[in-house]
C-alpha cells in the first residue's frame, strides 16, 4: 500500500441539503440503527450479555451499563469528573452496602441524570444515590441550601429544594423535563448549588 | 516512525476496532485456549452464541440449536475489549480513545498470544475501523447545513419540501490496487445523547486484504499504513467548523 492516498473520490456537496434535529426516541434513528446493521453490531459487541443472574451480578451490570451510556458521551466530559463519576457508580452500586429489598437504578434514569448533567453543567458535581424505585438522585448541600433532583426516565425530573434566602427560607418542589429545570431553579439563583 | 493523525481533545470517536481474521476458521477448543491466555486482562467474561430455530411445517414441534461464536472480554466499564472468535480476533475501544498505539498494543499482546495457540496462520484480512458521532448543537427549532459539518452527504434532484429529515448512505472505494486495501465509509444522522444536540454519524471502515501468512512486523507496519489512510481520510470527510467542535 502507499503511504498518501491518491484517491479522487470527490465529495458532491448539494448546498440545499439541510438536517433538522430528530424527535426524542422516534423513529427515524430507529430506522437508521435497522439500516447501519453492520454499524450497530459492532456497537452492540460491547454490551452485556443477559444470563438471569443474583443481585451482585446484576448491581455489577447496572455499573457496566452506565458507564457504557457514559462512554457514548465521554468526549464531553472531563476526565477527572468522569473518573469521579465511576468512582461514584462503583460505590452506590456495592453489592455489600446495597439492600436487596431495593430495585436497581433503571438504565433510563441514568440516561437523565447524565443528560441533566450535560445540560446544567454544574461546576460543583452532585452527591449520587437512589431511592428504592430504581431511581437515582443527585444532591447539592451548602450549608443550609439543600437541592434534591430524582432522576425518571424520558429526562423528566423531580426535584425537592431547600434555600435560604436573606429573609426566609424558602421550600419548594416540582416536576418537570430537564430542559425545563434550569428555569424552574432560576428564582432561587442555582449558583449557590453549582458554583 | 509513521506521522500520528492531528490531536482532538474531544474527539469524536464513540468506538474504534481492529480485526485481524483468519483465512480458515479455528474451532471451538481453539477460541477457548486463546481467550484463556488473555482473560486476565479484564473483568468480564461472556460466550457468545448463535442461535437457530427449526420449525416443522408438518407440525408445531420447533426445535432449537445454539453453537457458540466466540468469547467476549471486557474491563470492568466495557470500554476496553477483545473478541475471540473462530473467525479471528478483535481488539475493541470505546471512548474515550486512549490513542492508536494503546490500542494497538492491545491488539500486540492479545495476537501473540493467539500465535501461541494457532502458529503463525494465514490471515484473510486486516481491519481497522473508527466509528465517530460529531455532535452538532442545535437550538430551538434551527436547522443545520450538513455541508457546514461533513463532506460526505446525500444529494437528491429536489425532491420533497422543506430540510432532509434524516439520511443514512454507505460507499466503498478501493484504496490501493495493488494490495485490493479498501474503505467502506458510512454516514447517517443519528439521535445525539447529548440534549440539543444532533449527531452526525462518520464511520470509516478500512479492510486490506492478506490471504497469506504475515510476519508481525510487516503487519503492524501495514496497520501504520491503514492508520495514515484512517486519519486523512477522516480529515477530507469533515469541516473547519467540525474542527472548531471537537478542538475542545
Amino acid at each position: 500500500m502507499r503511504e498518501a492516498i491518491t484517491t479522487d473520490f470527490a465529495p458532491r456537496i448539494s448546498s440545499s441539503t439541510w438536517a433538522t434535529p430528530l424527535p426524542k426516541g422516534g423513529l427515524p434513528s430507529a430506522a437508521i440503527d435497522d439500516r447501519l446493521t453492520n454499524i450497530r453490531t459492532w456497537t452492540s459487541l460491547s454490551s452485556k450479555v443477559d444470563k438471569g443472574r443474583g443481585l451482585p451480578e446484576q448491581l455489577f451490570d447496572t455499573a457496566a451499563d452506565f458507564k457504557m451510556f457514559t462512554s457514548k458521551v465521554a468526549m464531553h466530559l472531563e476526565p477527572a469528573w468522569r473518573t469521579k463519576l465511576f468512582s461514584q457508580l462503583d460505590s452506590l452500586l456495592d453489592p455489600d452496602e446495597w439492600d436487596p429489598e431495593d430495585l436497581p437504578p433503571a438504565a433510563l434514569s441514568f440516561r437523565t441524570l447524565l443528560r441533566m448533567l450535560l445540560l446544567l453543567r454544574p461546576a460543583r458535581k452532585p452527591g449520587l444515590g437512589a431511592d428504592h424505585e430504581g431511581h437515582l438522585i443527585a444532591a447539592w448541600t451548602t450549608d443550609e441550601n439543600r437541592l434534591t433532583v430524582t432522576c425518571l426516565q424520558g429526562d423528566q425530573v423531580r426535584y425537592v429544594l431547600k434555600r435560604k434566602l436573606p429573609d426566609e427560607a424558602v421550600r419548594s418542589a416540582g416536576d418537570c423535563s430537564i430542559a425545563f429545570l434550569p428555569t424552574a431553579l432560576h428564582a432561587y439563583e442555582p449558583h449557590v448549588w453549582f458554583e | 516512525m509513521m506521522p500520528a493523525g492531528k490531536f482532538y481533545p474531544k474527539a469524536p470517536i464513540v468506538e474504534a476496532a481492529f480485526e485481524l481474521r483468519f483465512a480458515r476458521s479455528v474451532d471451538w477448543d481453539t477460541v477457548s485456549k486463546i481467550a484463556d491466555r488473555i482473560k486476565h486482562q479484564y473483568s468480564t467474561d461472556e460466550t457468545e452464541q448463535e442461535f437457530e430455530a427449526l420449525i416443522n411445517p408438518q407440525g408445531a414441534q420447533v426445535q432449537h440449536r445454539s453453537r457458540p461464536l466466540g468469547r467476549r472480554l471486557f474491563s470492568k466499564d466495557r470500554t476496553e475489549g477483545s473478541l475471540v472468535r473462530l473467525s479471528g480476533i478483535s481488539t475493541i475501544q470505546l471512548a474515550p480513545y486512549p490513542g492508536w498505539e494503546v490500542v494497538l498494543d492491545r491488539l500486540k499482546r492479545d495476537y501473540k498470544a493467539a500465535k501461541k495457540v494457532v502458529g503463525g496462520r494465514e490471515i484473510a484480512q486486516l481491519g481497522v475501523r473508527f466509528i465517530n458521532r460529531i455532535d452538532v448543537p442545535v437550538f430551538q427549532d434551527a436547522q443545520i447545513r450538513i455541508a457546514d459539518f461533513l463532506l460526505v452527504e446525500p444529494s437528491h434532484p429536489g425532491i420533497g419540501v422543506g430540510p432532509l429529515r434524516n439520511y443514512t448512505l454507505q460507499f466503498e472505494r478501493l484504496l490501493d490496487a495493488e494490495t485490493g486495501a479498501f474503505v467502506r465509509i458510512s454516514s447517517g444522522t443519528v439521535e445525539s445523547p447529548v440534549p440539543k444536540h444532533l449527531g452526525l454519524l462518520l464511520d470509516v471502515d478500512i479492510i486490506c486484504p492478506i490471504g497469506q501468512a504475515m510476519p508481525d512486523e510487516q503487519l503492524w507496519n501495514l496497520l501504520q499504513t491503514m492508520r495514515i489512510y484512517k486519519n486523512e481520510i477522516f480529515e477530507r470527510c469533515i469541516t473547519d467548523r467540525t474542527r472548531e467542535l471537537i478542538a475542545g
